[in-house]
């Protein structure tokens, strides 16, 4: 590479990290905290749709996923899992639900999962805004 | 700045950039999603509290601040705060705590910003651990 590629580089890779413009973009992002309770024993099947499918379909229509937990404790270490996606903005993630919800990859996949009986039995969902201090915005 | 000192920042930024995080050492982590409701008109001054004192407490006993945030819907945007931390297992989380609690700092910075009325009326703490899946371990 030239003298000046490498300069130039330096120069846009810099400014991306630092400029304010990059960060207030970031800050835009609308977190999704989502709670599933399952029926009972449907939890592995659950986690396996999302290890195997759920995610990847997510991905597709903007969805970023950031964390997937199970409780430690009982009685929600046997039937919750807690997650949280991050959209663009709030307008974006009904987009993004409307269009994951049309998609017939997952169409297909629900279908499939009911045949054994429906996994989860309640869903719960917050939407967040990250505080300025927040690590993770 | 010397040609050499510029092409060794740019491969320490793209290291840094590129690099997979420590995995390994991350995977072992437990999480703790703790959600705070304020009495009435008292969020800012949690908010205030956690910016200027708490999570550099926080990091002083161990705990590694993930994400804060606000709900964005009424009425829990007037009064909750919603936080992740992790810890470095369920047993350091409870050495942590007990250290953090014990903190003079801590008791000095919980009496200042309380000496108009408490601030948090509820406590609800969820320890958890990520799936095999999870983007954040």
């Amino acid at each position: 590479m030239a003298l000046k590629a490498v300069l130039f580089v330096a120069a846009a890779m810099a400014a991306s990290m630092t400029t304010p413009t990059a960060r207030a973009q970031e800050h835009t992002r609308v977190f999704e905290l989502r709670t599933y309770t399952c029926y009972e024993g449907k939890l592995p099947v659950l986690l396996a749709r999302f290890r195997d499918h759920t995610t990847r379909i997510l991905e597709k229509h903007g969805m970023t996923i950031v964390a997937y937990w199970v409780p430690q404790d009982p009685p929600a270490a046997q039937n919750t899992l807690i997650w949280v996606v991050a959209h663009p903005s709030r307008e974006a993630a009904k987009k993004n639900w409307d269009e994951f919800r049309q998609d017939p990859d997952w169409q297909k996949l629900q279908k499939e999962s009911e045949a054994n009986g429906k996994e989860v039995s309640k869903v719960e969902s917050v939407f967040l805004d990250p505080t300025d201090f927040s690590p993770l915005k | 700045m010397a040609l050499k000192t510029v092409l060794l920042f740019v491969a320490a930024t793209a290291a840094s950039i590129i690099a997979p995080p420590a995995g390994a050492q991350e995977r072992g982590r437990v999480f703790e999603l703790r959600t705070y409701t304020c009495y009435e008109g008292k969020l800012p001054d949690l908010l205030a509290r956690f910016r200027n004192h708490t999570i550099g407490i926080f990091e002083k006993h161990g705990m590694t601040s993930i994400a804060y945030w606000v709900p964005q819907d009424a009425p829990a945007h007037e009064n909750t705060l919603i936080y992740v931390i992790a810890h470095t297992s369920r047993e350091a989380a409870k050495q942590n705590w007990k250290e953090f609690s014990g903190d003079p700092e801590w008791q000095k910075v919980q009496k200042d910003s309380e000496a108009n009325g408490k601030i948090v009326s509820k406590v609800e703490s969820v320890f958890m651990d990520p799936t095999d899946f999870s983007p954040v371990k």
